[in-house]
């Protein structure tokens, strides 16, 4: 079995556009999930059901069906239902509502895991509520929301392979492509697989600085840097 | 709302059908996951830097890459290795390798939450490394890993929608197939998404009962 | 080869100590923890080793049946040297792993955290290694099993799982599983240590019954009651080396070394403290 780079010097110009979209497309969907699942997690916890109901049905439905079904029914359901769709509009906001469903568990696990003791001594000084939420939960919630939510976009990343399904111009459309044309599996697959892993390793990379950046991490590292002081 | 859904009712044993083709594909792939995680686990400890090697290579690229891509691969790569199988096995096997390395992970962790008393209560005793592996360690790992692997099989059941690409005739193609024949589909849609849901849904409960049932056991 | 008779059926004292240790060393990258420990066993001895935390009991305890591999000296069980092969010129290798499951087979170790199998109930912890390392007969072991289960009080437990027991029960289900083994000599690692206070008695009993039998064995313990009840002698160690060496009562009476001395002054000030 031979491999050779002028099957991927040749169709580079298909892999690149493929390439670029997939990363749009990502990124678009990562910052409108990230924006839609804050209300989606503080719903969940909120006393009344009519909030925490409807948010919980959602979350369950988006994590109970596969994502290429997800994409299935925004696609053909809503224009029967009279809004019109493209495939990028469809694979657009179903991507985007599979990363909002699974962020907010993260959001909301994240909030469950600050300790109640804080909000109570934040309240007990005459903060209200929402002041409360602002300035101590959501501070300490990022240290520990960061991670998973880092996975889970590497995970959305890994997802939109499957909008190539509904003919989205992305990178696994690319491959498709080539595929087709050349036959060329080995040299195709190399190819899209290096490209996807450095998509991801680039999203691994900014996540773990931007934990750096994390009031948790800082507190942490600050008192560790204090215990190796007092030891001297 | 403009949706009929007499035609459902027409369609529906069609697409339970699917839904245990679903269920079939699933289940083997756990099964042959499992396997290929337990293969990887061992291999990782291996004296051979080779071996070694090769195994962290492949949990990179299952990882790294769609599992999208992984299933075309198989389907439409392995003939050309010589390997000409039909679309239900190709499914399976592309499905246990992407689940045999995340298993793997599973194995991993199992291992670090027995005792190490365990293993030394069974060397004390004269027992082969062989022996205790088989005894001691596998039987607490494989109880210890049930909860994820039940979220893994989850896992697989909404993966396998997938394999509808490469025309296995599971949940999702049929769906599709009905639709070519009703043009029915928004509702047809909206049944399939129905059926994931309950598989799923009732999956879900089973792996929070497991997940009790395992913590109470432990010492 | 000599051939292992039941400890409990040993009760007379033969000139072929059945453990003897010859200069034993053992260290952990730059920590040394034996320094050259030189003792012996005899068959119907019952051998107490105490001494203060990072003394090396332990460390000491788990090279006699080979669990630690030590870095210098030798174990000799019954004479022959465990887990190595010595040759003509004095030079040592590793011994096969068959021999070393061999030797380990021999000797009877209880630990301190009981470490019994969790997924396996009692009965089934006492017979697994008779069938499966000795080749013992199911319906034999299970026999053997229960009698052993009603010499430690516990044969109403035999089908519970150790989730399911207290920790002096599990510690005298252990006790149980390692006589299943008709072992030569029993080591005790602290066998009390991890007990809460109420439940220590139960497993001191046990063992005192065992030693009223005439097992040869080697505890490692804090509990000096239970020592000069139980030992013929009592060997003290104190960072790697042991220091003295006497029955219990010239031991306790009179400790001839400085350290001895004060490491008993210690334990009685606690003694008084919780008494």
């Amino acid at each position: 079995m031979s491999f050779s780079m002028s099957v991927i010097t040749d169709n580079w110009s298909i892999f690149a556009s493929g390439f670029v979209a997939t990363v749009i497309f990502c990124a678009i969907s990562t910052v409108l999930g990230l924006l839609f699942s804050v209300p989606i997690a503080l719903s969940q916890l909120s006393r009344t059901w009519w909030w925490r109901v409807p948010a919980r049905v959602l979350v369950e439905i988006v994590r109970d069906t596969p994502f290429l079904v997800q994409v299935f029914v925004i696609y053909f359901v809503l224009p029967a239902m009279g809004v019109p769709m493209s495939s990028t509009a469809a694979g657009l906001l179903a991507l985007s509502l599979y990363g909002a469903v699974y962020f907010s568990e993260s959001i909301r696990g994240a909030i469950l895991s600050v300790p109640k003791g804080q909000v109570d001594a934040a309240r007990a000084t005459g903060m209200s509520q929402s002041l409360a939420l602002r300035k101590i939960v959501f501070p300490q919630m990022l240290g520990y929301a960061l991670p998973p939510l880092g996975n889970q976009v590497i995970g959305l990343i890994k997802d939109s392979a499957v909008l190539s399904i509904i003919a989205v111009p992305e990178l696994t459309m690319a491959f498709q492509n080539v595929l087709g044309t050349t036959f060329a599996a080995p040299e195709a697959f190399v190819t899209v697989a290096v490209l996807y892993w450095m998509l991801t390793a680039a999203v691994a990379f900014g996540m773990s600085r931007l934990e750096r950046l994390t009031p948790t991490y800082r507190s942490t590292r600050q008192a560790v840097l204090l215990l190796a002081a007092a030891d001297r | 709302m403009g949706l009929e859904w007499q035609y459902v009712d027409h369609a529906l044993p069609f697409l339970l059908k699917g839904a245990l083709v679903t269920l079939e594909v699933s289940s083997l792939a756990v099964l042959l996951g499992l396997l290929v995680g337990i293969v990887v686990t061992v291999a990782r400890q291996s004296r051979f830097k080779a071996l070694r090697a090769v195994v962290l290579a492949y949990i990179s690229v299952v990882r790294g890459t769609p599992l999208f891509i992984q299933i075309l691969i198989v389907y439409y790569a392995l003939p050309a290795l010589g390997l000409d199988l039909p679309r239900f096995e190709s499914g399976v096997i592309a499905l246990s390798l992407n689940s045999g390395a995340y298993i793997s992970e599973m194995i991993r962790g199992g291992l670090t939450a027995i005792p190490r008393g365990q293993l030394d209560a069974a060397k004390a005793f004269g027992m082969p490394n062989g022996l205790s592996w088989r005894r001691i360690i596998l039987p607490q790992v494989l109880f210890l890993i049930l909860p994820p692997l039940t979220v893994e099989f989850t896992g697989l059941l909404k993966a396998s929608a997938l394999l509808s690409v490469i025309g296995l005739v599971e949940l999702t193609r049929t769906a599709q197939r009905v639709i070519g024949e009703t043009l029915r589909s928004p509702e047809v849609w909206l049944t399939t998404a129905a059926i994931y849901f309950v598989m799923c849904f009732v999956l879900g409960a089973i792996t929070r009962r497991l997940e009790k049932f395992a913590s109470a056991y432990r010492v | 080869m000599t051939t292992s008779k039941p400890g409990r059926e040993l009760n007379e004292m033969t000139t072929e100590p059945i453990v003897r240790v010859r200069n034993l060393e053992k260290h952990f990258g730059t920590l040394e923890v034996l320094k050259g420990i030189n003792f012996e066993v005899k068959a119907g001895e019952k051998v107490c080793i105490m001494g203060p935390s990072g003394s090396g009991k332990s460390t000491l305890l788990r090279c006699l049946n080979f669990l630690e591999e030590p870095t210098g000296g030798m174990v000799f069980l019954d004479g022959v040297p465990v887990g190595y092969v010595e040759d003509a010129n004095g030079t040592r290798r590793r011994d096969t792993e068959g021999n070393i499951n061999r030797m380990r087979a021999r000797m009877g170790m209880v630990f301190q955290s009981f470490n019994l199998w969790t997924h396996m109930t009692a009965l089934a912890n006492i017979v697994e290694a008779p069938v499966h390392v000795k080749g013992i007969s199911r319906r034999a072991a299970n026999e053997k099993a229960i009698g052993l289960l009603k010499l430690v009080g516990l044969e109403d437990k035999r089908d519970a799982y150790p989730v399911q027991l207290s920790g002096g029960q599990q510690q005298r289900i252990a006790i149980a599983r390692a006589l299943a083994m008709d072992p030569e000599i029993m080591l005790f690692d602290e066998p009390t240590s991890a007990l809460d206070p109420e439940l220590v008695g139960e497993v001191l009993s046990v063992i005192s019954k065992l030693a009223r039998d005439g097992i040869t064995m080697i505890v490692v313990t804090h509990d000096i009651g239970f020592a000069s009840a139980v030992a013929d002698r009592i060997v003290f160690m104190d960072q790697g080396l042991v220091v003295e060496e006497a029955p219990p009562a010239t031991f306790f009476r009179q400790p001839k070394n400085e350290r001895t001395i004060q490491f008993l002054a210690r334990m009685q000030d606690r003694s008084f403290q919780s008494g």
